[in-house]
């Protein structure tokens, strides 16, 4: 992530990305991103990799590679220590754009949020999570750290998640019948408080488990056929491959809004303000988004 | 950025964990919706999202035969565009 909070985030670079390349960022498949990586991009991304042996280029899984305009064959590359230096990823792109004597010219593809899924299913309930490290809870010279949750650019930015939820799992979210307080289905807060943590490196989200009943709801009030739902409760997500360690405790705090006429979740909120994730705090913040925030961004899933 | 950060959650935090005995639900409902807009990723933090990113390898290829231009891959672990793992 040091790419992203570094030259990615830099004037010059993003002005030379965007005017004279044609620029692609290539996860690979390994445990945290099972189902995300197409056959077909995994297969160039190993492609460029065998060529790059072959030439004897600089290798790397996280690395820059550059591919020519016409053949697509790999002619640069640059490990990501030295990429992360700004002034050496500039260097690396002025000699590309020297050699092919390319014009800048327009962005081609337009820039867009690159959290949202491109398609959400009818009657979808699409929600976005912000987690943000806020640093050490004992702030200390000698304050130990925990052993995933490292100090270094990941805390740099927010981290985000798009969570969508089928009619038939939101529907879970609403009033049971003639009750004015429930614990909500843990299929349900499963879905998403699994991505309550903050930053961490070597994480695998589907190794996390969350505690029973975490989530209360209770209604406070109906107003016009609209049905304030207040949602309170505490995280204890664990991980399976240390099924007894505590990796995330969190306080959760929200609400929902129900029209229980059109059978509609108009707003939804949850937050956790001080988070706690071995020695170091976080807050979440999630929220329900309107159809015309995601319609049409053109992203990555 | 951290600090700005910082200094915004313990205002925040103070706020919640410091509600007046018998606040009504409108203030404690209040105080979640602020919490919500302040935490959303800033201007900053989505520089990354300035860059057009083609979809795939296989469309930045296309893009870059149609248009002359070489094309820069970033293979990487985890999920760069969600800043996370």
């Amino acid at each position: 992530m040091s790419m992203r909070a570094g030259p990615l985030s830099d004037d010059k670079v993003i002005a030379l990305l965007n005017s004279s390349f044609v620029p692609v960022y290539a996860p690979y498949t390994s445990e945290e991103t099972q189902g995300v990586v197409s056959t077909e991009q995994e297969k160039e991304i190993q492609r460029i990799w065998r060529e790059v042996l072959e030439k004897k280029l600089p290798y790397g899984m996280v690395h820059v590679y550059l591919l020519e305009p016409a053949t697509g064959s790999v002619f640069d590359s640059l490990g990501v220590v030295k990429a992360s230096v700004t002034n050496n990823l500039l260097e690396l792109l002025g000699k590309a754009t020297d050699r092919f004597k390319v014009k800048a010219g327009k962005t081609l593809v337009k820039p867009a949020r690159q959290v949202f899924p491109s398609k959400v299913p009818t009657e979808a309930l699409l929600l976005h999570l912000t987690a943000r490290d806020v640093g050490f809870l004992k702030p200390g010279v000698f304050e130990p750290r925990a052993r995933d949750c490292v100090q270094g650019s990941w805390r740099e930015f927010a981290s985000e998640n798009a969570v969508v939820l089928e009619k038939a799992e939101w529907m879970k979210l609403t009033p049971p019948t003639g009750q004015k307080t429930w614990t909500v289905s843990q299929d349900v807060v499963s879905k998403f408080l699994i991505y309550f943590y903050p930053m961490v490196e070597q994480n695998v989200v589907s190794h996390h488990r969350v505690n029973d009943a975490p989530l209360k709801a209770s209604i406070v009030s109906t107003d016009n056929g609209i049905t304030r739902i207040r949602l309170e409760g505490t995280l204890a997500l664990k991980r399976i491959q240390e099924p007894d360690a505590i990796f995330v405790e969190a306080p959760l705090a929200g609400y929902l809004d129900y029209d229980s006429a059109r059978r509609r979740i108009l707003a939804f909120r949850l937050m956790t303000e001080n988070g706690k994730c071995g020695g170091r705090s976080f807050g979440v913040a999630l929220r329900s988004v309107p159809p015309a925030e995601w319609a049409g961004s053109e992203t990555k899933e | 950025m951290t600090a700005a950060l910082l200094s915004m959650t313990l205002l925040l935090g103070a706020s919640l964990s410091q509600v007046p005995p018998g606040a009504s639900p409108s203030d404690e409902f209040a105080r979640v919706d602020r919490w919500i807009q302040e935490w959303q990723p800033t201007a900053a933090d989505r520089r990354f999202e300035e860059i057009g990113w083609a979809k795939d390898i296989p469309e930045a290829l296309k893009l870059a035969r149609q248009h002359g231009r070489p094309v820069f891959v970033f293979t990487h672990k985890g999920r760069i565009n969600l800043g996370r793992q």
